[in-house]
């Protein structure tokens, strides 16, 4: 176990050291110069040299990458070209924020999604079953930020006209903030994870040692959730482990449109938008590592639920 | 026969009249918290850290300008008059040859750290925005004009004075050798090694040369030269004896600064030859007067340009920093001691609290302002408009923009050599008239705009000081057509056509329409939409390089006076990079008249020049002139006393709650 999670961790090393080559050479191969955002569109030709050469941006690219890396080692994700504040603190705090929405979303996701999927998968064909399997295909197909200025048109705007009372619409404070971007950001994940649990569920309950089960006379709510669901789960979570990617991908547009001081805003607008390299550098380095993370703790899991599966 | 003295009519009249003036001021209600959406945060609240017009309408409230523009418009004639009034200068005259401005500050003004407001901190605020070390987006508004003396920034810095190396602070950048000749020295030559970078710990080094120290001044008055602390390091005497007697910083120059502080509350600007926009550049929001105390700490604690007051700003004016979540909310306080008292001499501002939030999604910040979380919103999306006339609660607010929607048309004769030097269409002014000719400007303000703008008949909006009616192009295929002939142009015209997405209200639908209705006159256009930091790269090419021959933009003429908006724009002394006019139009005719304009300091004369520049533009039609955006701002009804300028800001100082 322990030599398991030896290996696994030293494996992320490369596909780290990959993507912070990605990135690094994706954000300078953009159109686009930090160098005129900070002088201003009145800058001189020679101003505009004098401030990529103090900023370093005149060397050569392998130059500036090694230089990045060498911070990294570090802990060190530079300063932020337009502010010249420390990229690390900046990135952490917004990414804290993000991981709030994301987790929220992942608890909406999931609650709807099994409880939906293993709904369906009692009793397939039926009515309930198509209702839900219907609100899948419809979950997955809504475009986020459409969906979320609905739920913010019907929650936050009518009800509040109706009833005197309505969730937020938009910003970040009480956990009723969390409500709306939350089910916005939520949904596709709960739609896939509904049809993943409906399929395997509908996979397990044809066992025979659920049959089994029957047989002894275990009460059908046993056979579901101790019998079936629990060996259904290992397909869900690895769905569960790649969703985890999408979420945090998503919070961008979800963030957006919720005026939410995420992670993903910060990459767009005082990353992306100024060119301001250090940042998008170390949002996404930090929302990689994020990633690969989880995708690890998910192996690990797996594990705890199938003790068949050893990690030698 | 009763009779009713005349007096006691006139006495009722004005117990009416002034019962009716009562029932208006005691209308505003103190207190309360105001909240304003906008797409963006603020940038930085230091005068010298932003461009974005969403910032200046935060830092007007904190940091104020010497003067402000009042635009009014004639409810009855619909004359519109702009004029400067006074803001921390009280008055103001100009010297019989028009070269120097003399301001006097208003008395009793206080900054939000206590100190006074006095002539120093007019003095170093105005020469920290002119630093070009400190490259404030803005410094062109004074820089170029006034005089500067870097020295005057940075007595106290010399190290070592009796040593071989002298350490002054006179910057060069010009990415050639810079030396100074020093007084009193007259042989005395210094190599100078120039930095750029804010954090003063990043050298570049220049090659020793020699130029003299007029040429050094007159590089840093040009705004060529990038950063004004320099290490002058090595120095030498005639005698050759290596010993530098100590050389004060302002005897660097033998210059003398154009800010002047004559006393306490007199300051005074000196320009080189009169500048007839002068007092209107001073109405800039950038152009704000920070305390003296707080600029000399920022700037012990980081030479030249100082740091902190990014976010902790000491302005003077209605409204102080309370609390700045960012990508959030901006909380303002108000400040107790401003100077400023409405008609009936009550205390202004009336609110206790102005909030800006940052709601980055347009229909999620009307969906605030609807529900009342928000109670003024600004940039609503025209196709909202029908529907939120129709709430009983919210008001719109419709005031024009100074910003100018144009295409512009790269003019020059050739197209760049990598591109083979083919003769540029372009060029041929008859080929610009008939773009004009062939775009229909009504249709796209109508359908594309909800009707939410106004067709361009000048460069300028009739807003702008010196605005003179000469258009529109009338939209005419037929006409469109000829000109295209005569030109002799080949059909199909293949052009290029670069817009920015996302910069102007629906900038991207506007190109389309453009490329469409030049399609059918037998103009192809390829249309390549950029995000707008690309953009700008783009079409900020000196013009051997340059790719673009159609470029959408915008312009705001935000000091309300045409020579901002008409020389960056058309002078032929502003190619880029760098400056603005990138067409790279040139007309000897309009350059002198631009010229006149800004030399001559009567107003009647300065319009007459303007009216002329503006016939002669719209004849060459360097741009494909489109529309001057409408900003339409919602307002709840229980607000009151919101102003919102021509120049994009909206202003909360006379703002109450009801």
């Amino acid at each position: 176990m322990v030599g398991y999670l030896v290996r696994r961790l030293l494996l992320a090393i490369p596909t780290l050291l990959g993507v912070t080559f990605l990135i690094f050479a994706v954000v300078r191969l953009q159109p686009g110069d930090p160098a005129l955002v900070i002088a201003g569109e009145a800058a001189t030709k020679e101003q505009l040299e004098s401030i990529r050469r103090a900023l370093g941006l005149d060397r050569p690219f392998w130059t500036q990458y090694l230089i990045f890396m060498e911070g990294l080692m570090r802990g060190d994700l530079g300063r932020s070209i337009k502010t010249n504040e420390p990229v690390a603190p900046k990135v952490l705090q917004r990414f804290g924020q993000t991981i709030e929405l994301t987790l929220a979303a992942m608890l909406v996701a999931t609650t709807i999604g099994l409880l939906a999927g293993v709904l369906s998968a009692m009793r397939p064909y039926s009515w309930v079953d198509g209702l839900s399997m219907f609100g899948a295909l419809f979950g997955v197909s809504i475009p986020v930020f459409w969906q979320g200025l609905m739920l913010m048109w019907v929650f936050a705007l009518l009800l509040h006209q109706w009833t005197g009372w309505g969730l937020p619409a938009t910003g970040r404070g009480t956990l009723w903030h969390l409500v709306l971007p939350a089910i916005a950001l939520g949904t596709s994940s709960a739609a896939i994870l509904a049809r993943m649990t409906r399929a395997t569920m509908l996979e397990v309950l044809h066992q025979e040692y659920i049959t089994t089960a029957r047989a002894k006379g275990v009460s059908e709510r046993a056979v579901v959730y101790k019998h079936a669901l629990k060996n259904a789960l290992i397909p869900v979570l690895t769905v569960f482990g790649l969703q985890f990617g999408a979420l945090l991908s998503g919070a961008v547009l979800t963030e957006t449109v919720f005026a939410w001081p995420g992670v993903g805003r910060l990459i767009v607008e005082e990353g992306i938008l100024p060119r301001d390299y250090p940042i998008v550098q170390g949002a996404i380095l930090v929302v990689a590592v994020a990633f690969v993370m989880v995708n690890l703790l998910v192996d690990l899991l797996y594990g705890y639920i199938d003790p068949r599966i050893r990690y030698d | 026969m009763t009779v009713t003295h005349p007096w006691i009519l006139c006495f009722i009249a004005g117990v009416v009249a002034l019962a009716g003036m009562a029932a208006d001021i005691y209308a505003q209600q103190p207190g309360g918290r105001l909240v304003i959406a906008q797409g963006t945060d603020a940038e930085s609240l230091d005068p010298i850290a932003f461009t974005a017009s969403p910032t200046a309408a935060i830092t007007e409230h904190i940091t104020e300008t010497l003067v402000r523009m009042e635009i009014a418009e004639d409810a009855t004639t619909g004359e519109i008059k702009t004029e400067v009034r006074g803001r921390l200068a009280e008055s103001w005259s100009f010297s019989s040859d028009g070269t120097a401005l003399t301001l006097r500050l208003r008395p009793g003004v206080k900054f939000h750290d206590g100190t006074d407001l006095d002539a120093e901190a007019v003095k170093l605020s105005l020469e920290r925005i002119m630093n070009p070390a400190c490259a404030a987006p803005f410094r062109a508004v004074l820089l170029g004009r006034i005089p500067y003396s870097p020295a005057a920034l940075t007595t106290g810095d010399v190290a070592n004075k009796n040593a071989l190396i002298w350490t002054a602070k006179l910057i060069g950048a010009d990415g050639n050798a810079i030396a100074v000749a020093l007084k009193p020295g007259p042989a005395l030559k210094v190599a100078v090694t120039g930095m750029v970078h804010r954090d003063p710990t990043v050298t570049v080094e220049f090659a020793a040369g020699t130029t003299t120290a007029a040429e050094v001044m007159q590089a840093v008055n040009d705004d060529k030269v990038a950063s004004t602390v320099l290490t002058v390091a090595h120095a030498k005497d005639s005698d050759g004896s290596g010993r530098v007697d100590a050389v004060a910083p302002t005897k660097l120059s033998g210059y003398k600064s154009g800010v002047e502080a004559v006393d306490a509350a007199t300051v005074r600007l000196t320009v080189p030859t009169p500048f007839a926009p002068l007092l209107a550049h001073l109405t800039h929001s950038a152009i704000g007067i920070t305390s003296a105390k707080r600029l000399r700490e920022a700037i012990t604690a980081l030479p030249p340009c100082g740091r902190g007051l990014e976010d902790k700003p000491a302005g003077t004016g209605p409204f102080m920093v309370k609390e700045w979540k960012k990508l959030e909310r901006l909380v303002l306080a108000k400040n107790p001691q401003y100077w400023d008292k409405d008609q009936a001499g009550r205390p202004l501002p009336y609110l206790d609290e102005l909030e800006w939030r940052v709601i980055p999604d347009d229909a999620a910040r009307m969906i605030e302002l609807e529900r009342g979380t928000v109670q003024v919103a600004v940039r609503v999306p025209p196709l909202d408009v029908p529907r939120l006339q129709r709430d009983p609660n919210i008001g719109l607010d419709f005031t024009t923009s100074v910003r100018t929607i144009f295409i512009g048309l790269n003019a020059r004769e050739r197209a760049p050599d990598k591109e083979g030097g083919a003769p540029n269409p372009l060029a041929d002014k008859r080929v610009r008239q008939a773009l004009n000719h062939c775009v229909d400007k009504e249709a796209i303000v109508k359908t594309i705009l909800g009707g939410q703008a106004r067709v361009s008949d000048a460069p300028i909006v009739p807003q702008v000081f010196g605005y003179s009616k000469v258009g529109p192009y009338p939209f005419d295929a037929t006409k469109a057509a000829d000109l295209l002939r005569e030109a002799g142009a080949k059909t199909p015209l293949k052009l290029k056509f670069h817009t920015p997405r996302g910069r102007y209200v629906r900038d991207v639908q506007v190109a389309q329409a453009v490329q469409a209705m030049l399609g059918t006159c037998g103009v192809e256009v390829e249309l390549t939409p950029l995000e707008f930091v690309a953009y700008l790269a783009l079409i900020n090419k000196p013009a051997s390089e340059a790719e673009h021959q159609m470029y959408l933009l915008g312009w705001g003429t935000v000091t309300v006076d045409a020579d901002y908006g008409l020389y960056s724009l058309f002078h032929s002394s502003q190619w880029p990079p760098g400056p603005f006019n990138r067409g790279y139009y040139k007309s000897d005719a309009v350059d002198q008249r631009l010229d006149e304009a800004r030399a001559s300091a009567d107003p009647d004369a300065r319009k007459k020049l303007y009216a002329e520049a503006q016939q002669l533009i719209w004849d060459d039609a360097p741009w494909l002139f489109l529309h001057s955006e409408s900003q339409i701002t919602g307002i709840r009804k229980a607000v009151k006393g919101m102003q919102v300028h021509v120049t994009e800001r909206v202003i909360a100082w006379n703002a109450w709650i009801e």
